[in-house]
């Protein structure tokens, strides 16, 4: 109805109509290789949630006589070093890569969007608390400081899922505070505020959905990091263990066979690889589809 | 310049004091007695109360953090529980071999990344930079510890042309006694683990390098050298990439953190006995003065570097030191 009326005062149809200006309303598809990662995503995602589709063999089936075999019709990526089915066991070990990396980056978006949004809206001592703890973590290198967390921790996955939360919570912190700290500024928030919403309403029903762009991106592209990051736990033995068919751990006893059974190594990796391929893929997409500066013009 | 310096400097105190503090409660998220996990299953009842009494572990725990950060500034790390010498002592005989990887493999990712990004922005839109940002998302996608096994199985294993395992001689110890066949024999078995550790900066920073210039090459100076009738080479090299450089310049920085934390991985898979690998095995053994002592050095060299690099930025974006 408005633009009716403001066609009618100009004579020409609005712009917003044919195309929206830039930054607001362009390119709300996914790029192609986007799709591409979205797809390989679909693919372990199907394989996490019902791996019957992909092979009917366990992966705790034990056949000794069968021991380090190559791929073969019956084995389609070999055997691992005491006769285990390796598809069974990658196509099986997806549900825990996903399920430790979907967990450890959902406690880590709760925690750092919280603490994010209190330093950057409220200020104050509370910023000033929330931010030094922030750059003391990211002192760390990551990993190190995840391995050290599970060290004490204690290997398994509840230890994994805690470490890994710990690590990756200060960088959604981070934007989140800053992006907070640009939009109280903005009008939105000045007119709730004038019409009387109180603090938790304002960050709660205004803020927050204004923020969740970069949180999304940043959690796509850190599902990725986490794959990487719970895989690389396991291959030093600190992560998933045995008999739980993790990548990682796959992939580190995969290496006791390279001149023997290089499948192993090979395979558990790709495995891993795709993963981490199909969420840097979609991460980009997505930041392509939502944050402005990185469309085309 | 030097204020701005000060205050960087003055900066990293808390933060170091900080990661000091973590390194501490790291034994107080230990399940048990700290002090059993710090003298081992073996150690006797008055043995393990004198020590308790010693560490101050009969103390408050603020007390405890105090004593704690109190002995470190003195450069007491405390004791390997399963190697019996000093955590200080063992973290200094070994941090030479990792800074050599880690130094080694940032000057590889930056020697290049920064051309590929560069011929991949100059290529926008063709084959050259399709195939070159191809190989930079596998290169963030691939695990090291992968890359690492591919590398053994190809160089290793199959072509028998690099070793695979240990440190030949110090890199830079042949180089100032210009002894040859040391350096060779260090270069050798520096390749491999230095190529796995570069590999995910060198893809990251060829993805930055691209579009950090394409950023640039929109600007109106560059629009300005080009209808100047500069060459292309010039405006690209002169104008661009100069102020391409600043992103780069801080990502650089970050990536030697990527590379301190890359290494404990890159060092198990090659035995470089580096301290990515002291922690490994400190780990393994439940050897925490060590767990403690490595994370918190790694830290400060980390912070530092952090610091050294904004330094740099300031020092070449002069809106950093006047902000």
């Amino acid at each position: 109805m408005r633009s009716s009326t403001r066609e009618s005062a100009t004579g020409k149809r609005p712009a917003a109509r044919r195309s929206a200006p830039y930054g607001t309303g362009r390119r709300r598809h996914l790029t192609p290789s986007a799709r591409v990662g979205a797809a390989v995503l679909i693919v372990i995602a199907l394989a996490a949630g019902a791996p019957s589709i992909f092979t009917r063999a366990s992966p705790d089936q034990v056949d000794i006589l069968t021991r380090l075999a190559p791929p073969s019709h019956a084995h389609p990526l070999g055997t691992d070093n005491i006769g285990r089915d390796l598809l069974a066991r990658l196509v099986h070990g997806a549900r825990i890569s996903l399920t430790v990396a979907s967990i450890s980056v959902g406690g880590a978006v709760c925690i750092g969007v919280t603490l994010g949004l209190l330093a950057g809206y409220l200020g104050g001592w509370i910023e000033s608390v929330v931010m030094r703890i922030v750059d003391v973590f990211l002192a760390f290198p990551a990993i190190l400081l995840a391995l050290a967390l599970v060290a004490v921790l204690g290997a398994g996955v509840t230890s994994v899922v805690t470490a890994l939360t710990l690590v990756f919570w200060t960088q959604y912190a981070r934007v989140v505070r800053a992006t907070a700290l640009a939009e109280k500024q903005k009008v939105y928030v000045e007119a709730a505020r004038a019409i009387g919403a109180d603090n938790g309403r304002i960050v709660i029903r205004h803020i927050l959905p204004n923020i969740l762009s970069p949180v999304i991106i940043l959690a796509t592209l850190g599902m990725g990091t986490a794959v990487v990051a719970e895989s690389t736990l396991s291959f030093l033995g600190m992560g998933v263990q045995p008999p739980a068919p993790s990548w990682g751990w796959t992939l580190a006893f995969g290496t006791r066979y390279l001149r023997d059974a290089p499948h192993i190594a090979t395979f558990s990796g790709l495995a891993i690889m795709l993963t981490v391929l199909g969420f840097n893929l979609l991460g980009d997409g997505v930041r392509d589809m939502l944050d402005p500066r990185f469309r085309p013009q | 310049m030097v204020r701005y310096a000060v205050r960087r400097l003055l900066l990293v105190v808390p933060v170091v004091l900080g990661a000091a503090a973590v390194a501490f409660a790291l034994l107080l998220l230990l399940p048990g007695d700290p002090a059993v996990a710090l003298l081992g299953q073996e150690a006797s009842g008055a043995e393990l109360a004198r020590f308790r009494h010693l560490l101050g572990l009969d103390r408050p725990v603020p007390i405890q953090l105090g004593l704690y950060i109190w002995r470190i500034v003195h450069g007491d790390f405390g004791r390997s529980v399963t190697l019996s010498a000093p955590v200080l002592q063992l973290i200094l005989s070994t941090l030479p071999a990792t800074l050599e990887l880690a130094i080694s493999s940032i000057i590889l990712a930056i020697a290049a990344g920064i051309p590929l990004g560069l011929l991949a922005a100059r290529h926008r839109g063709t084959p050259v930079d399709t195939g070159t940002m191809l190989l930079a998302q596998l290169g963030v996608s691939m695990p090291v510890f992968w890359l690492g096994v591919l590398l053994i199985l190809l160089f290793a294993v199959k072509l028998n042309w690099l070793p695979s395992f240990g440190r030949g001689a110090p890199f830079l110890s042949s180089v100032i006694r210009a002894d040859l066949p040391a350096l060779a024999d260090s270069i050798r078995h520096l390749f491999l683990p230095a190529c796995t550790l570069a590999f995910f900066n060198l893809a990251l920073l060829s993805r930055l390098t691209r579009w950090a210039l394409l950023e640039v090459l929109e600007e109106d100076y560059v629009r300005t050298a080009r209808a100047k009738g500069q060459r292309e080479r010039i405006v690209l090299y002169r104008h661009a990439l100069r102020n391409a450089l600043l992103p780069i310049v801080t990502i650089v920085g970050l990536q030697f953190g990527n590379a301190l934390g890359g290494a404990v991985v890159t060092e198990t898979i090659y035995g470089w006995p580096g301290m990515g690998r002291l922690v490994v095995q400190a780990i393994g053994q439940r050897d925490f003065p060590v767990v403690q002592g490595a994370v918190l050095v790694l830290a400060l060299i980390f912070s530092l570097v952090n610091m050294v690099v904004d330094l740099t930025y300031a020092l070449i974006d002069p809106r950093i030191r006047y902000g």
